[in-house]
């Protein structure tokens, strides 16, 4: 039985991961696939509740899933995500050219 | 003119003009004097050629003088001398001016309108109020002046010796380096010194008391770069002196200021007139016990200031400023205002407190006065004998305070000694003048001797201030002092009667030892008195007429002042014509006799050794009994020996185990708790890895445990 629990589970296990991704990954490109995967986890929860509650009224009568607020919602981050992504790739391969690494434990200029 | 009309109500001139000619000199002539005289040579100073004398003319500038910056030029230039004018020309005017007051207190010249008027001038005073200080409620600071009798008599020694005092320091000093430093610090000095016999209250007086101190300590160090002396000298040295007169002094302000408070707080007023007549009648807190430890306590300073023992040690060592400074601060004016003190307050002493108070002031007054005394037999540096004589002097009006049912026989003294202690001081400055070759020795009495030949003026005008204070009729030290001998007797103070005329035996012999040792000696005319044999080197030369004539003219009331006791006069004044009792003359009294016949057997004994000669001078000390005493006195009852043993081990001591508590204790106190902060930083600063995944993964964590704590508050996992 497929239903919007699921999904919801789903997104959790990918939001986990993409975290334990984000803060354990020495490398600067598997932080930003990680993030990635944490984005797309909310994209899931997004889409997921919009079509849950589709077409549906609360309590007072007042419709909440009428629109398509989720999906565009959604596809606003798959936008925002890959503008990200272009503008993290460019960040990571300018360090890159400059000290020949990408390990985050490296790219420490700023500290102090 | 009001001023002429009434010149009470005006009595603030006095104190204003030498403020303005202190102000006019220090911020007008004094620096046109500095940026106009010639650049000072620095003189290598030569420790061997050290000059303990404190002055030495022009003639012979070229000797190292211990390198003191105000090393002796050509002459006094113009603008410095400008300033000397116009620091005389103030005092001057203020003297005229106290006259003036006098006058008005006196009634004459048709001053009063009425004798009604005159009455009540004399007996209340007049109080007057110059501005507010600050008010805050009932708390009430006025800036008042208080004139009667006392103050009028203040007014008039202290401008008179002043005035005469500027006049022999442009003598004096002249062609010194510091000339008009010297004229605005003798300003500051009768400025203060005005203003503290004119104070209405407490503050004012004060204000003119710290004041005192505080000129006394810049005018004792004038030169204050002066090299120390050499060891065994008896030349007091100037830095160390004017910190000794300025610290000693403190010591009894501490009790003074307690004793001021403890007054204060029980009536709460700091006025004289309220505190003398209002607490007799009105019920405050003031009770008997505490007014006696209040007035105790305000003799403190008095002892401090008029030098009594045991805070006796700073006079002696402030001779170390020029000798027209001794004359004017240690011996007329600034050791008076301790007098004055208790003279003020003296309803205070013998109405409101216990007879405990003032018999503290007689003895204490009593015993300085034999204790000095015994000192000054001994001692060979001529300003030494004349301070300790001050202080044996100012022991004489304390005891005289003590013993009076009002306060005219203590003040009769001071306005006596007064002059001639002036006369004496400036004495000792002409001779030390005139023996500037003598180098570092000019002060010392073996130096001296048959200095009258050269120095007539000078030795007859000592001649008849040594008769004064030996108590010789008709000279005014016989009428002041056989008032308190007299008063002593009668009211049944009978130690301290007879320890006054012990006093008054070694007074006469000190003094006339002095003067033969001095001007006289073996082989001078009239048994020794005049002239004899000099021990010195060089040609001593008299003083210049600027310098003589203030000896000629202090001479004056040296020898008619105590005329004034006639009749009763002078205590008749100063009471308000209070006195009842009926005037009767000190020769009708068998007991005068006897204090003249032991000041007569005084100067015989100092005639046979220091002038005829028929005596050995070693008489007394040259045997195992007196040699011991001789050496005990010499070196002043070691009392100077203990302070620095007293100071060395019971004060350091203290300040030792002091600086040990705020070292390991306070100190530790604060530095344990730095350091406490500091080892926990730390500890802490290593959370501060600066790297972000680290901070995410507390954020992470942070948010994961406050979810948890949601779920277990809404029952999730219930």
């Amino acid at each position: 039985m497929v239903n919007l629990n699921s999904f919801l589970i789903l997104s959790a296990v990918m939001f986990a991961i993409g975290l334990f991704g984000a803060l354990s990954k020495r490398n600067a490109v598997a932080i930003l696939m990680s993030i990635e995967i944490m984005l797309n986890a909310v994209n899931i929860t997004m889409v997921a509740f919009a079509s849950a509650f589709i077409g549906k009224s609360d309590a007072a009568g007042v419709a909440v899933g009428s629109r398509l607020t989720g999906q565009i919602f959604a596809i606003f981050i798959i936008t925002v995500a890959a503008a990200e992504a272009a503008v993290a790739l460019a960040i990571i391969i300018g360090i890159y050219r400059r000290i020949s690494t990408v390990d985050v434990g490296h790219i420490n200029l700023m500290k102090w | 003119m009001d001023i002429f009309s009434n010149p009470v109500q005006y009595a603030w001139i006095v104190v204003a003009l030498p403020l303005a000619a202190l102000v006019v000199n220090f911020f007008g002539f004094r620096m046109l004097d500095v940026f106009t005289r010639p650049k000072e040579v620095i003189a290598q100073a030569d420790p061997h050629a050290a000059h303990g004398d404190d002055h030495s003319p022009a003639a012979h500038a070229e000797e190292a003088h211990g390198g003191h910056d105000d090393e002796h030029g050509a002459s006094t230039g113009f603008w410095a001398s400008v300033v000397g004018w116009i620091a005389f020309g103030a005092m001057l005017l203020a003297f005229l001016y106290a006259c003036l007051i006098g006058a008005q207190f006196l009634g004459w010249f048709g001053f009063p309108s009425s004798e009604q008027a005159l009455h009540e001038l004399q007996s209340k005073g007049v109080t007057l109020h110059i501005y507010d200080w600050f008010n805050f409620g009932k708390l009430n600071y006025p800036i008042d002046f208080h004139v009667d009798a006392l103050t009028v008599v203040m007014l008039v020694v202290v401008t008179a010796v002043s005035m005469l005092v500027h006049l022999y320091s442009m003598g004096y000093m002249a062609g010194d380096r510091g000339y008009s430093r010297f004229f605005i610090e003798l300003s500051l000095f009768t400025f203060s010194m005005l203003l503290l016999v004119l104070g209405a209250n407490f503050l004012v007086l004060f204000i003119g008391w710290e004041l005192v101190g505080l000129s006394s300590y810049l005018l004792i160090g004038f030169f204050f770069s002066q090299v120390k002396p050499p060891e065994g000298s008896e030349v007091p040295w100037a830095p160390p002196a004017q910190l000794k007169a300025f610290v000693t002094t403190r010591l009894g302000d501490f009790g003074f200021l307690i004793g001021i408070l403890i007054l204060w707080v029980t009536t709460g007023t700091f006025n004289f007139t309220d505190l003398n007549f209002a607490t007799k009648t009105s019920a405050t807190g003031l009770t008997v016990v505490l007014a006696t430890a209040a007035m105790i306590l305000v003799f403190c300073g008095a002892v401090g200031k008029s030098a009594q023992f045991p805070l006796h040690v700073w006079l002696p060592d402030a001779m170390a400023g020029p000798t027209p400074v001794s004359a004017l601060i240690h011996a007329a004016t600034m050791v008076a205002a301790g007098v004055y003190l208790v003279a003020r307050l003296f309803p205070l002493y013998a109405t409101v407190a216990g007879p405990e108070s003032l018999q503290v002031v007689g003895y204490v007054g009593a015993f300085t006065a034999i204790f000095a005394a015994t000192i000054a037999l001994t001692q060979t540096d001529i300003k030494g004998v004349l301070a300790y004589s001050t202080i044996s002097q100012l022991g004489y009006m304390f005891a005289g305070l003590a013993v009076a049912e009002n306060n005219s026989v203590g003040i009769f003294h001071l306005f006596t000694h007064a002059f001639f202690k002036a006369l004496l001081f400036l004495g000792a400055g002409s001779v030390i003048h005139a023996l500037h070759d003598n180098g570092i020795g000019a002060q010392n009495l073996r130096n001296m001797g048959g200095l009258a030949r050269w120095l007539p003026i000078t030795a007859f005008t000592m001649l008849m201030a040594n008769l004064a204070i030996s108590g010789i009729p008709p000279f005014s030290g016989f009428y002041s002092k056989d008032a308190i001998l007299a008063t002593a007797y009668e009211r049944g103070y009978t130690w301290i009667y007879y320890i006054l005329l012990f006093t008054a035996f070694l007074t006469a012999f000190y003094m006339f030892r002095l003067f033969f040792l001095a001007f006289g000696g073996r082989g001078g005319a009239l048994g020794g008195l005049w002239g004899g044999e000099y021990r010195g080197v060089g040609q001593p030369h008299e003083s210049p007429l600027v310098m003589t004539l203030p000896l000629m003219l202090l001479a004056i009331p040296t020898v008619i002042a105590g005329f004034l006791s006639y009749n009763n006069a002078f205590a008749n004044f100063l009471t308000g014509g209070e006195i009842t009792t009926p005037y009767v003359s000190p020769f009708a009294e068998p007991l005068t006799y006897v204090s003249i016949g032991v000041a007569v057997v005084g100067i015989l004994l100092a005639w046979a050794m220091y002038g005829l000669r028929i005596i050995p001078v070693n008489a007394f000390t040259g045997n195992p009994i007196g040699a011991p005493i001789y050496r005990l006195l010499k070196n002043r009852y070691y009392i100077d020996e203990l302070y620095g043993l007293i100071i060395k081990y019971v004060v350091l001591g203290l300040s030792q185990g002091a600086y040990l508590f705020d070292k390991y204790i306070i100190d530790g106190l604060v530095n344990g708790l730095g350091g406490f902060i500091r080892g926990l930083g730390g500890v802490t600063r290593r959370s501060e890895s600066g790297l972000l995944q680290n901070y995410g993964a507390v954020i992470f964590g942070g948010a994961l445990l406050l979810m948890i704590a949601v779920f277990f508050a809404v029952g999730v996992f219930r």
